[in-house]
């Protein structure tokens, strides 16, 4: 059971701010929603939690420890943050094999999670030739190799189409009932509410709300979390 | 095998590019080595005698450095055109290893197409040595051939990962690359008027090492000696190789 510790995380670019002071922790055996406008700093925070982006003041941690320092990072947490990450001259089964060596995964589980997201059956064809459904559902493979306790999934959802937005639904919770810490960005808010437990909403960089989605609700007087969502960054107060 | 190192050579392994670039060192080793034998005695070309064979093995290691400095860019650089670079770094987020182990994987690719370009040269050279009443090959040289071959291979594909993983754009890197091989080497000493200059270059140093132990060549007018060559050819790219990890090390992945 791993959580995700956020201690003042902050990044600037020059004059701009673009992640301010995030202090918050995402708890394990959750769906956590993590919410913002465009520009708000999502990717950012996540890049940040992955080593991808240094932080300018703060840092991130996963029970304590930062992303490079954690003993097998790639197998203890799985980031799906753009599906445009593979060599588009490469076969599908090649692109993962890649990534399963840089893990220490063995190729037999590449073959486990190819099936997992439905990719089994195409696995000899070049990823210049997937649709962009198809390369989500590839990265989401590569995120699962190493069967991580955490995912961090930056907009899992794009270009899946019907079927793949239940299944990753349906996946996404199961995850979490295993006890694994699930940190998922999503701007299709209905989709989102159907799956998550809590909700970290930001905008501008700083924190706005985070908690609960039942209770959120609940104490903004709001049914559904798009209503919820729109109310607290139009206002942009903390709560 | 470390996973880092494994993934790098998988990378190298799965993509055209080390199949093309196998096919066009192995294939252009034959050329030279027919062109050198055939040629031999014609025009103001050296006539066949006991150094031949061990010349025919030398002869392309200009072509696989060339070949190696271009598999090094696209072997770094590619990583950012393709963002596989996003993988890479979340599977090895030390990164001063991931440079190591990228270094590491185009050297161990660079001595695989060093033999390659020996094996078909000394093949084809022998073939045809034997059919025309050469005098028996010495192979005292071919030793130290073979070593400046699999080291300027090496070498260059370090001086290649190390550009484009500075660079990172890969057709600036390419180009980079290539406007150095053909044209600063070239023209930079004339424009700055000083011709001596140019055996300090890379392409000068390569070109010093590539006489080591050559019983004809030895240390050449206008060329620092053969060690003090391969010394400075390391040095370049040793370099280059540390200004790349720096880099990699310090930048945000965006």
């Amino acid at each position: 059971m791993t959580s995700i510790q956020l201690n003042g995380l902050t990044k600037r670019y020059r004059d701009v701010t673009a992640v301010d002071d995030l202090t918050v922790e995402i708890r394990a055996g959750a769906v956590t929603g993590f919410l913002g406008p465009n520009g708000a700093g999502k990717s950012t925070t996540m890049r940040m939690l992955l080593g991808l982006v240094r932080p300018t003041a703060g840092g991130a941690t996963f029970d304590g420890r930062c992303y490079a320092h954690l003993p097998h990072p790639a197998r203890t947490v799985g980031a799906l943050l753009d599906p445009a990450v593979f060599h588009l001259g490469h076969r599908a089964r090649s692109a993962l094999r890649v990534v399963a060596a840089s893990t220490g995964t063995s190729d037999a589980r590449v073959e486990e999670v190819l099936d997992g997201v439905g990719l089994g059956d195409v696995a000899r064809r070049r990823v210049g030739g997937f649709s962009m459904g198809m390369r989500q559902r590839l990265a989401l493979a590569s995120a699962l190799l190493g069967d991580p306790e955490t995912l961090v999934l930056d907009e899992p959802s794009n270009g899946l189409d019907p079927e793949g937005m239940r299944w990753l639904r349906g996946f996404l919770r199961r995850l979490a009932d295993e006890g694994r810490t699930v940190l998922v960005s999503s701007h299709v808010l209905a989709e989102l509410a159907q799956s998550v437990d809590d909700v970290l909403i930001i905008n501008r960089g700083r924190l706005v709300t985070h908690g609960s989605m039942r209770d959120l609700l609940d104490r903004n007087q709001q049914t559904d979390l798009e209503e919820l969502f729109l109310d607290l960054t139009a206002s942009g107060d903390p709560s | 095998m470390n996973p880092t190192l494994t993934a790098e050579l998988r990378k190298l392994g799965a993509t055209r590019t080390t199949t093309a670039t196998a096919l066009v060192v192995g294939g252009l080793s034959g050329v030279i080595a027919v062109a050198n034998v055939v040629l031999a005695g014609k025009e103001r070309n050296p006539p066949l005698d006991a150094d031949t064979f061990q010349h025919v093995v030398r002869a392309p290691t200009a072509i696989v450095g060339f070949a190696m400095l271009v598999v090094g860019v696209l072997s770094s650089a590619g990583e950012y055109r393709h963002n596989t670079i996003v993988p890479s770094l979340l599977a090895q987020p030390r990164r001063a290893r991931l440079a190591a182990a990228k270094l590491a994987a185009v050297g161990m690719v660079a001595l695989a197409a060093a033999m390659l370009s020996a094996a078909v040269s000394s093949a084809t050279g022998w073939l045809l040595l034997s059919s025309r009443e050469a005098p028996a090959a010495d192979l005292g040289a071919v030793p130290s051939g073979l070593l400046v071959l699999g080291v300027t291979a090496a070498l260059y594909g370090v001086l290649g990962v190390g550009l484009g993983l500075l660079l990172r754009n890969q057709a600036v890197a390419m180009t980079v690359a290539l406007v150095w091989y053909f044209v600063v080497e070239q023209i930079a000493p004339m424009v700055l008027r000083a011709p001596h200059a140019q055996k300090w270059l890379p392409g000068g140093a390569a070109d010093a090492f590539s006489r080591l132990g050559d019983p004809a060549g030895g240390s050449a007018a206008g060329l620092v000696a053969p060690w003090l060559g391969g010394g400075l050819l390391t040095a370049y790219a040793l370099g280059l190789a540390a200004l790349a990890t720096a880099a990699l090390v310090r930048r945000d992945q965006t």
